[in-house]
């Protein structure tokens, strides 16, 4: 076999087509066919329809290797891109080994970066995106002051006031409290009825 | 015997492409003319199953195929075994005279039952 010369070797320069691939293979073999027959004394054009005959069904062997011909590129960009990879993860190993000061820095900083990232995700997670465990939980609302300057510590109502929203409100199904400074037993005693049960607020 | 309606065994015509290429590459009407004079035109190839079968091989990665000039200055493809295709060649060949010698003694029996044995 002789090498194709350079200029021959442009004829797949758009990548590889399988069609043209089995149908330039297939016409060789016939004027091969067709030159020995010709050397055995066959005149040219009886010999053309003689490879011709031989051969038979040409067109279904066409599109049986046009099939098999686009499997076969199908199967050999895949195995390129996988080798590729292969090659990236080989020399990103190389690289790293070749300078392990390099290496730890770069691996500290994808350590924070993760941790960072999962720890803010989780917070995220827990308060904004999931929704409350309860109920309709989407028609649930907290009812809070305007913001002032101390925060979320100013940020609450008397019992007084509580009780007040719970009787008058018609905005809402229902409303609670709760004691966000101490623990759920806490107690408060009603003024003036010394023999009322002290009563919990929730 | 017509010896030129030998019909080939399925899987016969792998071996004889894998055995045509294992001097170096070539393409595939050299392959049946290998075939064909080796086999004093005992065994026709033909060009509809000899094809689909090349291409398969390659497909499989026993053979590969490279565009290359024929002694003609044609543009042709050529195909070569790949270390795969080496390896297949030898066992399918350890496989054939196995198979072949299995059958030969069967055929050469003179008679039905070996002497001081029970069937």
């Amino acid at each position: 076999m002789t090498p194709l010369p350079l200029w021959r070797r442009y004829a797949r320069f758009f990548g590889p087509d399988p069609a043209a691939d089995v149908s330039d293979e297939l016409r060789f073999h016939l004027e091969a066919k067709t030159i020995d027959l010709i050397g055995q004394g066959w005149n040219p054009e009886a010999a053309r329809n003689e490879a011709e005959r031989q051969f038979g069904d040409l067109r279904s062997v066409q599109k049986i290797g046009r099939k098999i011909g686009e499997k076969t590129a199908r199967n050999k960009r895949l195995a390129d891109h996988w080798t590729d990879f292969l090659h990236d993860i080989r020399y990103t190993f190389r690289t790293l080994r070749r300078d392990p000061g390099f290496a730890v820095v770069s691996i500290l900083i994808l350590a924070l970066a993760i941790g960072a990232n999962i720890a803010v995700f989780s917070v995220v997670n827990t308060l904004l995106l999931r929704p409350l465990p309860f109920p309709a939980a989407e028609e649930l609302v907290w009812i809070a002051p305007p913001p002032s300057s101390c925060g979320l510590s100013c940020a609450t109502y008397s019992a007084d006031a509580y009780e007040e929203f719970r009787a008058q409100s018609r905005a809402y199904q229902d409303v609670s409290g709760y004691m966000a400074f101490s623990s759920p037993d806490n107690l408060r005693l009603t003024a003036g009825a010394s023999r009322s049960r002290p009563r919990a607020l929730k | 015997m017509d010896t030129a309606k030998l019909e080939f065994l399925r899987g016969t015509l792998d071996v004889l492409i894998l055995k045509a290429l294992c001097w170096g590459p070539l393409h595939g009407y050299a392959i049946t003319s290998f075939i064909r004079q080796r086999s004093d035109d005992a065994l026709l190839v033909e060009e509809g199953t000899l094809y689909p079968a090349l291409w398969r091989l390659e497909n499989k990665s026993l053979l590969e195929a490279e565009w290359g000039l024929s002694e003609n200055n044609r543009r042709a493809k050529f195909y070569r075994l790949t270390p795969e295709g080496r390896r297949r060649l030898r066992h399918e060949v350890k496989l054939w005279d196995a198979y072949a010698a299995a059958v030969g003694k069967v055929l050469a029996a003179t008679q039905l039952a070996i002497p001081g044995e029970v069937a």
